[in-house]
C-alpha cells in the first residue's frame, strides 16, 4: 500500500518541473516526523520508568479507629513502620525507620528526653523525631494521616508531613 | 544514484515515518485510556457531592485532588494481588450502599469487616483473578480451564469452608446441608476425606486444590470450570465420567449446589494463625463415614432395572 502511493507521488512528481515549495513542505513534513517520532518515543520510553504499580503492600493504609488511640498514648503499627502518637493538640504519624541505615527504632518510655532509639549504631531521636545524637543524619518523617468517611484513620507513608502538622479531629 | 530513485526512497522514508507516528499515539493514547480510570472518575465525582466539606476539610482535600491510580492488596501469604478495589472502589464505604456497580458497597458490610479488604484482599473469597484491571481478565464471568473463576453466588459458601471448618460457627447453612447430603448418600463409602471413607472412589480431603485441568468436559454441559463440573457431575455421574460406578439418587438443584458447595471446600491449604479462623475449644470434626448393615440399604434403581 505505501509503495503504491509512493510510486504513484514519485511518477508524477517526476512528469513535472521541480517544484521549490513543495520541496520546503517536503523537508518540513520530515522534519516534523522526525521531531514528534523522538519526542514520543523518548517520552513512551521514559514512561516505562514510572510503573503504574509495584508488587508492594500499600503505602496508605488504614489504622483503625480514633478510640484505638487514647490521649497521650503512642501505638506501633506491626510491619509498617510506623508509629501513632497521640496528644492532647492531635495526633501524628511518625516513621520508625532509622535515617541513618533503615533500622527499626525502639521508642523510649522510660526518659522523657529521648523519644526513639536504634538498636543498631545508638541514635536517638526526640518525641518529635529530632536527631539527638549517633549517626543518623535527619531528622525522623512524618507522614500524612486523615480520617476518612468510615470514621478510620488512615496514614499515607507515600507522602511526608513536611510542616509536621498534627491531625486534629 | 539516480534522482527518480532517491525521491521514490524520500517518499517511502516519509510514509513510514508517519505511519510509526501514528502507531506511536494509538500506543499513547491506548495506554493512558483504561477501563478503570472513568470509574475513579465517577467515584470521585460522587464522594466530593456526598462529603462535608466542613467538617472533615483534610479529608475533603485529599478526595478532591485524588489522582486516578491502580489500588491494589497484596496478600504475601496467598501469593495473591488484588487490583480489585481499582474498579470498585465504594466497597468498605456505607455511603456508597445504593451506588450502581462496580462503586456499590459490599451486601454483607459485617462479613466484611471481620475480613478487612486490606488483610484478605478479594480473591481468596469470590475467586477471579485479582491481577486483572478489566471486566473480562478478571474472570467476573466462566472462563474456559480457569484455575479459579469468580463464584457464581450459589457457590460463595465452598470458599468459607476452605478456611472454617466449624461450619456452625459461621452459620454455613449449604455447607451444613452438603455435608448431611454426603452423610446421607454414604458418599463416605467410597470417597475418604480425612482418613474417613472407603478407598474404590478418588480421595476428596484436597479436591478444591485440584488443577481444574485435570478434569474431562467431553461430557460437561456449559463452561469448562470445576465449579460447573462438579454440578453436572452431580447431575449425572455416568454422563461426565463414562465408566464410573458412581450412582447418585436424584436431588433437586439446590441440594446438588449444596453438595457442591461442600465437596468444594475441602482444601488442605495451610495457612498462617494471622489468617485462619479460631476453632472452638470443644470443635469435633464432623462424622462423615456412617456404617449401615448392608441389609437396611434402599435398594439401587439402576441395579434392580438390571436383575428383570
Amino acid at each position: 500500500m505505501n509503495c503504491e502511493n509512493s510510486a504513484a507521488l514519485s511518477a508524477k512528481a517526476s512528469g513535472e518541473a521541480v517544484n521549490e515549495d513543495r520541496r520546503g513542505f517536503v523537508k518540513k513534513l520530515t522534519a516534523t516526523t522526525l521531531a514528534l517520532g523522538f519526542v514520543g518515543a523518548v517520552v513512551e520510553c521514559g514512561r516505562f520508568l514510572k510503573p503504574n504499580v509495584l508488587y508492594e503492600s500499600p503505602k496508605v493504609f488504614k489504622v483503625g479507629e480514633l478510640e484505638k488511640y487514647p490521649f497521650g498514648s503512642r501505638t506501633v503499627i506491626e510491619g509498617k513502620g510506623v508509629e501513632i502518637v497521640r496528644e492532647k493538640d492531635g495526633i501524628h504519624a511518625i516513621s520508625l525507620v532509622c535515617t541513618h541505615l533503615g533500622c527499626l527504632l525502639k521508642p523510649v518510655d522510660n526518659d522523657p528526653g529521648v523519644g526513639y532509639a536504634c538498636p543498631c549504631h545508638g541514635s536517638t531521636f526526640t518525641l518529635k523525631g529530632e536527631v539527638l545524637g549517633g549517626p543518623a543524619p535527619k531528622d525522623l518523617p512524618w507522614y500524612e494521616m486523615y480520617m476518612d468517611q468510615t470514621g478510620a484513620l488512615v496514614v499515607d507513608a507515600s507522602k511526608v508531613n513536611q510542616k509536621r502538622s498534627k491531625l486534629v479531629v | 544514484m539516480e534522482k527518480a530513485v532517491l525521491r521514490k526512497l524520500t517518499s517511502l522514508c516519509i510514509v513510514c515515518g508517519l505511519a510509526a507516528l501514528v502507531l506511536l499515539g494509538v500506543m499513547a493514547i491506548g495506554d493512558a485510556k483504561r477501563e478503570w480510570k472513568p470509574y475513579q472518575a465517577a467515584y470521585k465525582e460522587q464522594l466530593l457531592k456526598k462529603l462535608d466539606p466542613v467538617k472533615n476539610p483534610v479529608f475533603y482535600q485529599r478526595v478532591a485532588g485524588m489522582q486516578p491510580e491502580i489500588k491494589q492488596t497484596v496478600v504475601e501469604e496467598w501469593g495473591t494481588v488484588d487490583r480489585c478495589t481499582s474498579c470498585h472502589l465504594g466497597m468498605e464505604d456505607p455511603l456508597f450502599a445504593d451506588a450502581k456497580q462496580p462503586l456499590k458497597s459490599h451486601p454483607y458490610p459485617e462479613l466484611l469487616k471481620k475480613h478487612p479488604v486490606e488483610k484478605y484482599g478479594c480473591t481468596i473469597c469470590h475467586g477471579g483473578q485479582g491481577m486483572a484491571t478489566t471486566f473480562e481478565g478478571a474472570a467476573h464471568k466462566p472462563i474456559s480451564d480457569w484455575a479459579a473463576p469468580m463464584l457464581a453466588k450459589g457457590m460463595m459458601q465452598s470458599r468459607c469452608g476452605a478456611c472454617h471448618k466449624d461450619f456452625q460457627a459461621i452459620g454455613a447453612n449449604r455447607l451444613i446441608e452438603g455435608r448431611e447430603l454426603f452423610k446421607e448418600m454414604h458418599c463416605a463409602g467410597c470417597h475418604q476425606i480425612d482418613n474417613q471413607g472407603g478407598a474404590v472412589g478418588p480421595e476428596l480431603s484436597a479436591f478444591a486444590d485440584k488443577d481444574p485441568g485435570g478434569f474431562s468436559y467431553a461430557g460437561v454441559q456449559g463452561a469448562h470450570s470445576k465449579q460447573n463440573w462438579v454440578i453436572e457431575h452431580f447431575k449425572d455421574p455416568k454422563k461426565v465420567s463414562p465408566g464410573s460406578p458412581m450412582h447418585l439418587p436424584a436431588m433437586n438443584d439446590e441440594q446438588i449446589e449444596s453438595l457442591a458447595n461442600y465437596v468444594l471446600s475441602l482444601s488442605r491449604r495451610e495457612l498462617s494463625r494471622q489468617y485462619t479462623a479460631k476453632l472452638k475449644a470443644d470443635f469435633v470434626p464432623a462424622k462423615l463415614d456412617l456404617l449401615v448393615p448392608e441389609g437396611d440399604l434402599p435398594p439401587v434403581p439402576g441395579e434392580a432395572e438390571n436383575e428383570e
